[in-house]
């Protein structure tokens, strides 16, 4: 029996499930009957698709059909967040290395896959866009559309597909080019690299049409919005489709929206059988990206230290479709000032089309390539300008209530906090760096636009024995939101955790949940579950004070018991007293959205996630090896919830953040994914993750969330770039502008330096 | 003798403590072995290259990659999963430090990185944290940043080597 974590903390309730063996994720999940698909992908990056040669296949053992886009015509087979613009199998064109042409399925995986390498499809070849250099200049635009609005990501696209370009946003406010006397203006172009979530397990569905109904049992981050979208395409009501998120073996939002479910629904329709589509990992690799960006940044500052002016130009490669980049794009900007408070502002943000696969949703969409180059030049002005780099940037802090953004959500936290925590935790009693090292400190401060969608519902049942059931359908991708959830109800009600069950993930057994990501659970779904509870806790406040012949204000409800002056009854007493015997349960309902409920302020983000950070890096002068030695993440929770959960969250998104910064690039020739495994995509492993990583958290009460809680667990992946790339620069001198950079960059960077550092 | 890929092998093999003999393509990895044949779905496919350590399981003691290791090349062999690390309903240490150290998230590299962290504490009593890193580099973890799997590890060998 396990009593605690270290840290005296419940254990999280997935754990035993996970260290067992236990847990069910999509791909353990049998059916009767069930077939297996394999999908014949195109092997060129932009053509015309002129047949579809496949009788050796048919003929092949075990093959039951081999689906094409022409079996789909009954169908409407598009899908998109945003804009409807990608075909479930492609038709006429294909635009990406990877995209699907056609499902074969077959009685095994293996039988499956080796019918469909013998799949020949006829292309003629259409010119490639392969940078979004070209992209703005291509004879041949990639999308014709116009397209319809995917109507489940509430954002109004503004594209021009003669040029390639998916979306476009700006904001400005002020003039940034009238420069105030003595001004430091810094100039520079930041690169950031396509790079791969990389959640361990790879995308999977399982679907099963009978005829009536689709149950669907996926990988889907956001059972909802594929549900919507699977209705869609089959012509159902919402009513005759199931979506269903066993445990999912990490998202990072390469499993958001809709990604591969359609292709394991059209394959079960055509057949009237249970269809599996486990994607390899290489396919998965080509399934979804963070975008790679090319960021202009000019900053202003007064010869005082204060941040005057921001310009960013930002260009996003979304690759061959838009899924949800033009959310991203527009989160990004968000980053181009925030922290700080910024007089005068220019921004701009293009998400331009490649014939790459398309790039999507990643842990803070968009934030990191815009964050880091923005700190880099704070980092900087702090040099040339001979102040503290702390202390410019507390200078430069936004304070609470300021709106950075006209009509956005003002800062609604205390960032002087965060940062004060931040420099208490600083180790500056370390022992030098051993011989042929050197060593430096960064710092970084970042706070991201969050919290996503404000529509969430949740239940909560209480049965006889005065025990509950939780329904909500956040989904969990080891985030840890199936145990913050219980720990909410667990604080309001005051009943052990044994007594909170809960249902999760599923569109058939928990009410509407738009989206798990954007760290928004614990706030967002969580708020609709408190107000699921307080709908019960009146309800049992009404029964007790019926119970007790006293007024309703006079009861307390506490503790798992309503009390009231002479008197005392528990849960289970007061159930039995609304049902009149030992049957029964109380309902109550919570909802959160915009709309008539209005719960949160319009314009967004629903909350401010704040991170904050300092990285110490060694370098080996001989190799160029970059090692962060120690580093130090603070973030903003507001309340605590589940504290070994923050701190996990912080651990991994402080390491993944050393992947984009040091090791971890998508890179493609003519399309082509030539970095598709880790041999040649290097994922950080324990020997590159810091032997030292601090946390530390605001908890000010004031955030939007139940108990005052604000959300995480997206934030820290963004400092950590700047603050590795500031402290290079301390350490060696070296200007980074490109990421990632690597050993070999770092060994010829030193070998370049006019004044070569002390070996 | 390698057999060629369309044989039928026969292969008796003791899984968690319990023996089996059956027929298997000469093509079948362990890892279909065990997910398919037996139900053993705790072991979990992941890179399929034998680069990520998901599918970790100990033949013999030592740990493979289930997911290239020829199901033909069990035969004779004690093979452990997750599912038969915990004995009599107990935990083992590992299990139980990953539990208390929080060093799970969406557990997918949990069952692997658990097998391979037991055949380091099998083999080397007290190791630094050096080697405990070095141990697990094989394993890729993309949800905790290692830190607290770390810890568990090192609580576990403080524990079973005081």
């Amino acid at each position: 029996m396990i009593g605690h974590t270290t840290s005296g903390a419940v254990p999280r309730s997935d754990a035993v499930d996970k260290v067992t063996g236990a847990a069910r994720y999509t791909g353990d999940l049998r059916l009767p009957g069930m077939l297996h698909a394999a999908l014949v992908r195109s092997s060129r990056p932009h053509a015309r698709r002129s047949f579809v040669e496949s009788s050796a296949a048919r003929q092949a053992p075990g093959v039951v059909a081999v689906i094409t886009a022409e079996d789909l015509e009954a169908l409407d087979p598009w899908f998109g967040n945003i804009v409807l613009d990608r075909p479930v199998l492609a038709q006429d064109v294909v635009r990406f290395v990877g995209e699907p042409v056609a499902i074969v399925v077959a009685d095994t995986p293996a039988r499956a896959r080796a019918a469909a390498a013998v799949v020949h499809v006829g292309y003629e070849d259409l010119p490639v866009v392969d940078s979004v250099e070209s992209a703005l200049e291509a004879a041949l635009p990639i999308h014709q559309g116009p397209y319809r609005p995917g109507g489940i990501s509430a954002i109004q696209v503004d594209p021009d597909l003669g040029r390639n370009i998916a979306h476009r946003h700006r904001r400005s406010r002020g003039d940034v080019d009238d420069l105030p006397d003595g001004a430091l203006v810094l100039d520079d172009t930041f690169r950031f690299p396509a790079v791969y979530q990389y959640a361990m397990e790879p995308h999977t569905a399982l679907a099963r049409w009978d005829g009536e109904q689709l149950e669907v049992w996926s990988t889907a981050q956001h059972p909802f919005a594929v549900r919507r979208e699977l209705a869609r395409i089959l012509g159902l009501d919402l009513a005759g489709v199931r979506v269903s998120a066993p445990y999912i073996g990490g998202g990072f939002g390469s499993k958001s929206w809709t990604k591969i479910e359609p292709l394991a629904a059209v394959a079960s329709w055509v057949l009237q059988a249970p269809v599996r589509l486990a994607l390899t990992m290489q396919e998965a690799m080509v399934t979804s990206r963070r975008h790679n960006a090319e960021v202009e940044v000019r900053s202003v500052f007064t010869p005082e230290g204060r941040l005057h002016a921001r310009r960013v130009h930002a260009r996003f490669d979304t690759g061959a479709y838009t899924d949800n980049g033009p959310q991203v794009i527009a989160v990004a900007l968000d980053a181009a000032i925030a922290p700080y408070d910024v007089a005068a502002y220019d921004l701009d943000a293009v998400a331009v089309f490649t014939n790459t696969p398309p790039a999507g949703s990643m842990r803070a969409i968009g934030t990191p390539q815009v964050h880091w180059g923005c700190e880099r030049h704070v980092d900087l002005a702090a040099d040339r300008l001979g102040i503290d780099p702390l202390e410019l940037r507390r200078r430069n802090l936004a304070p609470r209530g300021r709106h950075l953004f006209p009509r956005m959500t003002p800062v609604d936290a205390d960032l002087a906090s965060s940062l004060d925590l931040l420099e208490a935790a600083l180790d500056d009693d370390q022992e030098p760096p051993l011989p042929g090292r050197v060593r430096g400190r960064g710092v970084a401060l970042a706070m991201t636009g969050a919290g996503g969608s404000p529509i969430s519902t949740a239940w909560i049942r209480m049965h006889a024995d005065g025990s509950v059931t939780v329904h909500a359908a956040s989904t969990e991708l080891g985030q840890g939101s199936r145990t913050a959830l219980r720990q909410l109800v667990v604080r309001r009600l005051g009943l052990p955790v044994t007594r909170v069950g809960l249902v999760a993930g599923d569109t058939r057994s928990a009410p509407y949940d738009q989206s798990t990501g954007a760290s928004r659970t614990t706030t967002v779904t969580g708020r609709a579950l408190m107000m699921a509870v307080d709908d019960l806790l009146t309800q049992l406040r009404a029964i007790a004070a019926d119970l007790g012949g006293v007024h309703e204000a006079s009861v307390e409800v506490a503790d798992g018991k309503a009390t009231w002056p002479g008197g005392e009854a528990d849960y289970a007493d007061l159930v039995a007293h609304e049902f009149g015997s030992a049957g029964g349960e109380l309902l109550g309902h919570g909802a959160t959205g915009g709309g008539r409920l209005a719960t949160f302020e319009p314009g967004g983000p629903l909350f401010w996630e704040v991170a904050m950070s300092a990285a110490d890096v060694e370098v080996d002068l001989e190799t160029g090896q970059a090692r962060v030695t120690r580093y130090v993440a603070v973030s903003d929770v507001g309340a605590v919830v589940h504290g070994p959960s923050i701190r996990g969250q912080e651990t991994g998104a402080v390491v993944m953040g050393i992947g984009h910064t040091l090791s971890e690039t998508l890179r493609f020739s003519e399309g082509q994914l030539i970095t598709p495994d880790l041999a040649s995509y290097h994922v950080p492993i324990a020997t590159d993750a810091p032997f030292e990583i601090v946390t530390d958290h605001v908890a000010n009460g004031d955030g939007p969330g139940p108990f005052g809680s604000r959300g995480i667990g997206e934030g820290a992946v963004v400092p950590v770039a700047a603050s590795i790339t500031n402290a290079l620069r301390r350490a060696l001198g070296v200007e980074v502008t490109r990421l990632p950079v690597t050993t070999e960059d770092l060994w010829r960077a030193i070998e370049d330096l006019p004044t070569p550092p002390q070996r | 003798m390698i057999p060629d890929t369309n044989d039928q092998i026969e292969v008796s093999v003791r899984v968690n403590g319990i023996e089996h003999h059956l027929t298997v393509d000469a093509g079948t990895t362990t890892l279909e072995l065990l997910r398919d044949e037996l139900l053993l779905t705790g072991t979990k496919l992941s890179c399929g290259e034998q680069r990520c350590g998901v599918c970790t399981v100990l033949v013999d003691g030592r740990p493979i990659s289930a997911c290239t290791y020829l199901a033909y090349e069990l035969r004779g062999t004690e093979v452990l999963t997750i599912e038969g690390l915990a004995s009599d309903g107990e935990l083992d240490t590992l299990q139980t430090t990953f539990v208390e150290e929080n060093a799970l998230q969406c557990g997918f590299c949990t069952p692997g990185m658990i097998m391979t962290a037991r055949a380091l504490l099998n083999d080397i009593e007290r190791p630094t944290e050096r080697q405990i890193r070095s141990a697990l580099s094989g394993n890729i973890c993309r949800c905790t940043g290692y830190d607290a799997i770390v810890r568990a590890v090192a609580s576990a060998r403080d524990r079973e080597a005081p």
